[in-house]
């Protein structure tokens, strides 16, 4: 699992390539406190390369979110697959979401 | 409390031994090939030292003799070394003969006495008939003459009679003076007259003491003795000069028994001495013209001495890291067994919290209703330990309360989360009429506090046991799947999704409605069922849950759930379960048919 955080741009742009899965989940704890850290700008999160994202994932996308909320901002999931996409619909995450 | 057994602390032990064994091997094994291949260098260089030395020595000698052989040959005016010529009638008188030999022995400092020996024949009649011989010796630096007749017996002398008799130089045994009490030895030339008759013997004397200090100058070790030897055996040179003249013999006779067996025409040699009272290199080399010998003895622990100080602090560094290495072991050890004790700990702690949490869901069997009227079983596999999981169910008011969650991850953050969902379940649906107010509240106390954004996926419902009515809500969980009565119509039930619990207090959910007929069956299950994944990677999926819930759908509650975690193994095929698996199915039977 990687992530990309492009943080000199506005919106910050994230884009995480991989599996996220219970153990991705746990190692990039230090990424996504980062992304946290940035909450002040509008975040996009580009998903076109996630394969896969389990309830452990969906916590740091909620993380995300709620930093993001603090500042009235809303993030953006991009290039989300319909695997992914499903997960978002059965969670109903997809309404916290701004989705493109 | 026990106290946790310690695994592995044994197998610990003998790995660290096991490591200082073959670090030890590996060592000693290194060392002992550069002990070996320094020692055979050392070796090397000795002996290369020691011929110098040696060669030294015997250059330096040999020269000597050699000057004495030359002024013999030189005023004798001899052609042929062994072919002396005298003619008496060269000194007309006693006192010019002493006269010549006081000219030659102030000349060559190296001669210390000189003699002209007669036979009778050609001895004056003054000189009398036993013969007559001139010797002068410097004796404090002044000339001394002796004049040498019956009375001295000279002819019998060894520097006479042995030139006498083979009518060749010859070289003396090297004897003590009796002037200064040097040791000298003499080289004797017959001397012949014009006819080719013997006529008589000139000896030239040479100080030997030269030939000690330079034996003395070579000292190639602090302990090593270099000494000269005569072909009788005797100390010509030795560093305590009480030795001289005495036997070989008397003086580690061990190590010249073994140079007596040599052949005396040899070049240079060299042994080993190993005796118990003497360790030692033994070189020695032979100079021809005397048939002398010169050996040079080194002390073995003064030629390895660089080996053997190199040996002993090498000793002393190899038990210094062995000790380092049992105290950092003995460090690690203990460590290793705090950590094993806390883990251990932890893991028993863990399996108790395990059975608590498994305690929680109800017992399979446990009977519901007195008249049988539910056919339910629930399934619960942790993918740790202690799993994120959570399903439960009662009968309360004639209604059957259930519900299934999934919390964000696992292990013990989760089942704490799960135990909250737990107990709030079981406490808020008793006494709340409506279910989807009922979840509001439970989400409600799930977020206060929640600072780590954790989250329950939950579905929750009320079943009329009576009539068969089926309240339920969703909040953001997986689709449960309906099993119906008639065959082949098994469906994934619709549903309202709502955010999952925990992530934000005023979301507002929505209780739904269905009627279930008689025999109709409800399965519920959590992801860990649609996305359990093979080694390939690839997920069960909702419509392979729904094609195997379909073909089990005439058996037991009890039978579905079995086989469909039957199918899952198989779908996974050895690979590891990521997820905790947890599924819930009843079947509703209506009172009518009891």
């Amino acid at each position: 699992m990687t992530i990309e955080i492009q943080k000199d741009s506005d919106p910050i742009f994230v884009k995480m390539i991989g599996v996220l899965d219970t153990g991705a989940a746990e190692q990039i704890e230090t990424e996504i406190q980062e992304i946290e850290s940035l909450a002040q700008k509008t975040i996009s999160i580009d998903c076109s390369k996630l394969e896969y994202i389990c309830s452990s994932g969906l916590r740091h996308f909620l993380r995300i979110r709620k930093a993001a909320g603090e500042y009235g901002h809303v993030v953006t999931l991009t290039g989300v697959s319909n695997n992914i996409l499903e997960v978002l619909k059965i969670t109903h995450f997809d309404s916290i979401f701004d989705i493109q | 409390m026990s106290r946790p057994k310690i695994a592995g602390i044994r197998t610990y032990i003998s790995l660290s031994l096991l490591v200082i064994l073959i670090g030890g091997i590996v060592f000693t094994t290194g060392f002992g090939i550069c002990l070996y291949l320094s020692r055979t260098q050392i070796t090397e260089l000795t002996n290369k030292g020691i011929s110098r030395d040696l060669d030294l020595i015997h250059n330096y000698v040999d020269g000597q003799l050699q000057s004495i052989e030359e002024v013999a040959y030189a005023i004798s005016w001899a052609e042929d070394p062994n072919y002396a010529i005298y003619d008496p009638t060269d000194f007309d008188s006693e006192e010019s003969m002493f006269v010549f030999l006081e000219n030659i022995l102030n000349v060559h400092s190296n001669i210390c006495g000189i003699a002209i020996g007669l036979e009778p024949s050609f001895s004056t009649q003054q000189q009398g008939s036993y013969g007559f011989a001139a010797y002068v010796t410097n004796v404090s630096g002044k000339n001394e003459r002796l004049r040498l007749g019956a009375i001295n017996d000279y002819r019998k002398k060894e520097w006479y009679c042995k030139a006498a008799a083979s009518d060749k130089t010859y070289w003396s045994m090297p004897f003590r003076e009796s002037n200064m009490g040097k040791v000298v030895t003499c080289f004797s030339l017959p001397l012949h007259d014009k006819t080719g008759k013997f006529v008589g013997v000139l000896a030239l004397d040479i100080n030997t003491e030269a030939f000690r200090l330079k034996c003395n100058e070579i000292m190639p070790f602090k302990h090593a003795e270099v000494t000269l030897v005569a072909r009788n055996y005797r100390f010509i040179s030795h560093p305590d000069t009480s030795y001289l003249l005495r036997n070989v013999a008397e003086y580690h006779p061990e190590q010249w028994k073994h140079v007596q067996n040599q052949d005396l025409t040899f070049q240079k040699k060299f042994f080993r001495l190993n005796s118990a009272d003497n360790k030692s290199f033994f070189y020695f080399d032979t100079i021809q013209r005397t048939q002398w010998i010169i050996s040079i003895e080194c002390p073995i622990d003064e030629v390895y001495s660089s080996v053997n100080r190199m040996k002993r602090d090498t000793t002393w560094i190899a038990i210094a890291s062995i000790l380092f290495m049992i105290i950092c072991f003995i460090y690690l050890f203990r460590r290793l067994q705090k950590i094993t004790l806390s883990k251990a700990n932890l893991d028993k702690e863990v399996k108790i919290a395990s059975g608590i949490q498994m305690d929680m869901t109800p017992k399979d069997g446990e009977p519901l209703s007195e008249n049988g009227q539910l056919d339910i079983c629930g399934f619960l596999q942790p993918a740790r330990d202690i799993g994120g999981d959570l399903y439960d169910y009662f009968l309360h008011d004639g209604n059957l309360y259930f519900c299934i969650g999934d919390v964000s991850g696992k292990g013990i953050p989760a089942s704490l989360f799960m135990s909250a969902t737990h107990y709030l379940f079981r406490s808020t649906l008793e006494c709340c009429e409506d279910l989807a107010q009922a979840v509001a509240n439970i989400n409600r106390s799930l977020c206060t506090n929640n600072e780590r954004n954790m989250f329950v996926t939950f579905f929750c419902g009320k079943l009329n046991s009576a009539t068969g009515k089926l309240d339920y809500c969703n909040a953001g969980h997986n689709a449960p799947i309906l099993i119906s009565h008639e065959p082949g119509k098994t469906r994934f039930i619709q549903t309202t999704h709502r955010l999952p619990l925990g992530i934000m207090s005023d979301v507002t959910f929505q209780t739904e409605t269905m009627n279930l007929q008689n025999g109709d069956a409800l399965f519920l299950y959590t992801d860990g069922i649609t996305e359990s994944m093979n080694l390939k990677r690839q997920e069960f999926g909702d419509q392979q849950t729904l094609q195997c819930v379909t073909a089990h759908a005439s058996e037991s509650t009890q039978d579905i759930v079995k086989k469909l975690y039957t199918d899952i193994q198989q779908h996974a095929d050895g690979a590891e379960q990521s997820d905790d698996i947890t599924m819930l199915c009843f079947r509703y039977n209506s009172s009518d048919n009891s």
